[in-house]
């Protein structure tokens, strides 16, 4: 049962984690060009879009 | 190419001028209005890209933007194919610059309006249904993690600090994440009607209530993870919905590009000022460069030239208008400059006619109601009657109120529409990116379950079966010797034979064109040059002065698609050309036909254009049944008439004069060169040349709609065992997770089969 009171709350502290990445990544449009996204890897320069 | 001559515009009206004209002042500011610009001086501007379908083409306009001067930022979006130019205000960029740099390095561009009012709306509701999402797979992943230690057997206090977890976690979730079907299920009530989220919202709802109530009660069941697995499930399906509609709508609101805002206003002393064309009234006289869509309904008082009315009747060949005709808004005005009084603008228009004739058609046309909604009509009464049954049923039989109760819940939790809620979203969604792949653009899911019913497709001629552009077909007498004189002259003309014999000879067949000088063109006959000194002429048989050369058959004068030119070499005797055109048939219009055939569906050829080019089609391409000189109106009622007698049409058209046609359809296809009117009514939007993905878009439909109806299949199947299990009082919460998983799970995966279906297809 002790182990519990710690196991809970990281458990509960991870799962949010993983929420608050999905938000901030929903916020920075990441999810705006699946497509792009997916075909961009094939591009093998190293140079930033501007 | 053209060189820039603003000398044209001090020559009066009607006088013939030199043609070279500064390509600036044929489209003038078109880009300027579609500039976004935000209030820290940062200016952006969007272009829909019809052929932008690899990695490679993202790399190329982004590489080739990177070095562009004063550009802040270039980005390639691959799913909706749009490229966002950003650059501060004071950079001196031109929308026009970006534009014809775009169209260099090959690529179909179109400017769009950024930050549209409706596409924002959009955006938001998606992110507030990814929210939704968010939360709820948080919460569902939680609770689950509690409720699976519950079911492997913990107890006493554990159990019960377990379930007051759970409610804390669920509560608050299902209360953010739930809105979305609260709120149309609401909407649905009070409008006197049963939507799918009815049953889902009081299924959610009551699962919830009971849990606390069992957790408040230190019961043995709650169901919180089963209220939010549902609720997960039910999300995704809704996100892609919308996703979905987002993308077709990406195509679609780049329809409002390219309006003419203002026109060349001519005041009693022949000045002429830039005016809003939203302030002109019948009476004003307005000018028209060469070039021009003319914007207003009006006579011609001054100037003669060659106007193209593809697009308002679908004839192939530009008519001669001079002084006194009346021309029509809408049409483009091809080789001369005109001036023309205005008698008609805005809401009086031929134009705004057609496009109310188009509304009307709308609004007769039945509602169509989707396959998921007709479903969801039978089902959520049938499942609130067995719920409600169940209930009185353990009440009759003696069981207490709490008992009955909790197992009537049971029943609405284990029969939630999955089948409905998930996979027909699923269905669409996997039938839309097969069908993006494929170079069409779709409105929404019920374009896409109306093409699977249909069984008659009426195809327009000019643009649609046809590409709309002349094609080099024959040559004639001296053509290898008098073409490259014949093509430089070309150059300097709209018309569209003139383009396409400079396209034969200068893009396919790269010739060195001569020079040739003082070319001047004279609307309604030709061009005229002076080539090594001597006198070249381009353009018809008489104007050309043929007729002292060759004597001309009678019949080879109907309705011929040519181009002749003449040359009178110094001293020497006249030589001649004769080059014949035809209205080349689109890339895989044979084959598509074939197709449609096989799939037993009739077809019909409906065109605005003369009977003898009508004819002439129809016969190479085999369709019996055709109509020449088909008004807008004609059209449609056509279309009316074979639905009226239980068709279903599928209309296939690109022209201004489509547009009523196109609305009253069942449903209906354009092309991304159609007008706007003919693609905002439009349910497809075909993005390239060719028709032949419209054969494999009909059967995408049709897989699509079988796997809808075998997902009711399975649900059905699913709800026969589940059900009488429920009613019975066995479903306990793992019986209601592991049942509700494993039938979001199936129909899922048999609507992902539509990827399988057509892929087997492709490679057939």
């Amino acid at each position: 049962m002790s182990h519990l009171l710690f196991l809970i709350p990281v458990a509960l502290l991870l799962g949010g984690l993983g929420l608050l990445g999905f938000l901030w990544a929903l916020k920075n449009n990441q999810f705006e060009d699946l497509d792009g996204a997916a075909n961009r890897i094939l591009t093998d320069d190293e140079d930033q879009p501007l | 190419m053209l060189k820039t001559n603003a000398d044209h515009l001090l020559l009066g009206p009607g006088d013939t001028t030199d043609t070279s004209l500064d390509k600036s002042l044929i489209t003038k500011d078109e880009f300027s209005d579609l500039i976004h610009y935000d209030n820290n001086g940062v200016a952006s501007l969007e272009f829909i890209v019809a052929n932008l379908n690899c990695a490679g083409c993202m790399t190329k306009i982004e590489h080739h933007f990177g070095k562009f001067d004063g550009l802040r930022s270039v980005r390639v979006n691959l799913s909706e194919r749009l490229v966002r130019f950003v650059w501060p205000e004071d950079a001196g960029i031109s929308g026009r610059e970006l534009f014809e740099q775009l169209e260099q390095l090959g690529f179909q561009a179109r400017p769009v309006l950024v930050g549209e009012t409706t596409e924002d709306a959009s955006i938001t509701e998606l992110h507030s249904l990814l929210w939704a999402l968010g939360v709820a797979g948080f919460a569902a992943a939680n609770v689950m993690l509690l409720s699976v230690s519950v079911w492997s057997g913990a107890e006493g206090t554990t159990r019960e600090l377990f379930h007051w977890l759970s409610a804390l976690i669920a509560l608050p979730a299902i209360a953010f994440a739930g809105r979305p079907f609260f709120r149309s299920a609401i909407q649905a009530l009070k409008a006197g009607q049963l939507n799918m989220d009815v049953p889902i919202s009081l299924a959610v709802i009551l699962a919830a209530g009971l849990s606390l109530y069992e957790t408040i009660q230190l019961g043995e069941h709650a169901f919180f993870d089963a209220a939010l697995t549902l609720l997960f499930f039910l999300l995704i399906g809704r996100t892609l919905d919308q996703m979905m509609r987002r993308r077709a709508f990406a195509g679609v609101r780049s329809l409002l590009a390219f309006k003419t805002e203002q026109v060349m206003l001519i005041d009693e002393h022949n000045n002429k000022t830039p005016f809003p064309l939203k302030d002109v009234k019948p009476g004003m006289s307005v000018f028209i460069h060469p070039g021009e869509t003319i914007p207003v309904d009006g006579t011609i008082s001054d100037g003669s030239s060659d106007v193209d009315w593809s697009l308002l009747n679908g004839e192939s060949i530009p008519q001669t208008k001079s002084s006194g005709d009346e021309v029509f808004s809408g049409l483009i005005n091809l080789t001369g400059p005109l001036s023309i009084r205005v008698t008609a603008v805005g809401e009086q228009t031929l134009l705004s006619d057609i496009i109310r004739l188009m509304e009307s058609a709308n609004e007769r046309a039945p509602r169509y109601r989707q396959l998921a909604d007709r479903a969801a009509a039978l089902y959520a009464p049938l499942v609130h009657l067995a719920a409600l049954l169940t209930f009185l049923g353990w009440m009759f039989a003696g069981a207490n109120f709490e008992s009955a109760l909790y197992i009537a819940i049971s029943v609405l939790i284990i029969t939630c529409p999955c089948a409905l809620g998930l996979a027909v979203p699923v269905v669409q969604v996997v039938a839309s990116s097969v069908a993006h792949s494929m170079g069409i653009l779709m409105k929404d899911g019920q374009a896409l379950e109306k093409l699977s019913e249909v069984d008659t497709v009426v195809f327009d001629k000019t643009g649609t079966l046809t590409t709309g552009s002349p094609l080099l077909k024959e040559q004639k007498y001296d053509a290898h010797f008098l073409l490259p004189v014949a093509a430089a002259l070309a150059e300097n003309s709209l018309h569209p034979l003139s383009k396409a014999l400079f396209k034969f000879a200068k893009e396919e067949n790269q010739l060195a064109l001569p020079a040739v000088a003082d070319v001047k063109e004279f609307p309604g006959s030709g061009l005229r040059g002076k080539w090594a000194g001597s006198e070249v002429r381009l353009g018809s048989f008489e104007w050309c002065g043929i007729e002292n050369l060759l004597k001309r058959e009678h019949s080879q004068q109907t309705d011929e698609l040519e181009l002749w030119v003449s040359y009178q070499p110094e001293g020497g005797s006249m030589v001649c050309a004769q080059f014949i055109f035809e209205d080349a048939i689109r890339p895989g219009v044979e084959t598509l036909l074939q197709e449609l055939r096989k799939q037993k569906l009739c077809l019909y050829l409906l065109s605005g254009d003369r009977s003898t080019p009508v004819m002439r089609i129809s016969d190479k391409l085999g369709i019996e049944n055709y109509r020449a000189e088909m008004k807008p109106d004609q059209k449609c009622q056509f279309i009316e008439r074979l639905e009226g007698t239980g068709h279903k049409v599928l209309m296939v058209g690109d022209g201004i004069n489509d547009g009523p046609s196109l609305s009253a359809a069942y449903v209906s296809l354009s092309l991304s060169s159609a007008s706007d009117v003919a693609q905002v009514s439009a349910d497809f939007v075909l993005m390239r040349e060719s028709l032949l993905p419209l054969a494999r878009l009909i059967k995408l439909a049709r897989s699509a709609r079988l796997l809808i109806s075998q997902n009711f299949g399975i649900a059905v199947v699913y709800n026969l065992i589940a059900v009488p299990v429920a009613v019975a009082g066995f479903v306990t919460p793992i019986v209601a997770a592991i049942a509700m998983s494993l039938s979001s799970i199936l129909v899922t995966l048999n609507a992902l089969r539509l990827h399988l279906l057509n892929r087997n297809d492709k490679m057939r």
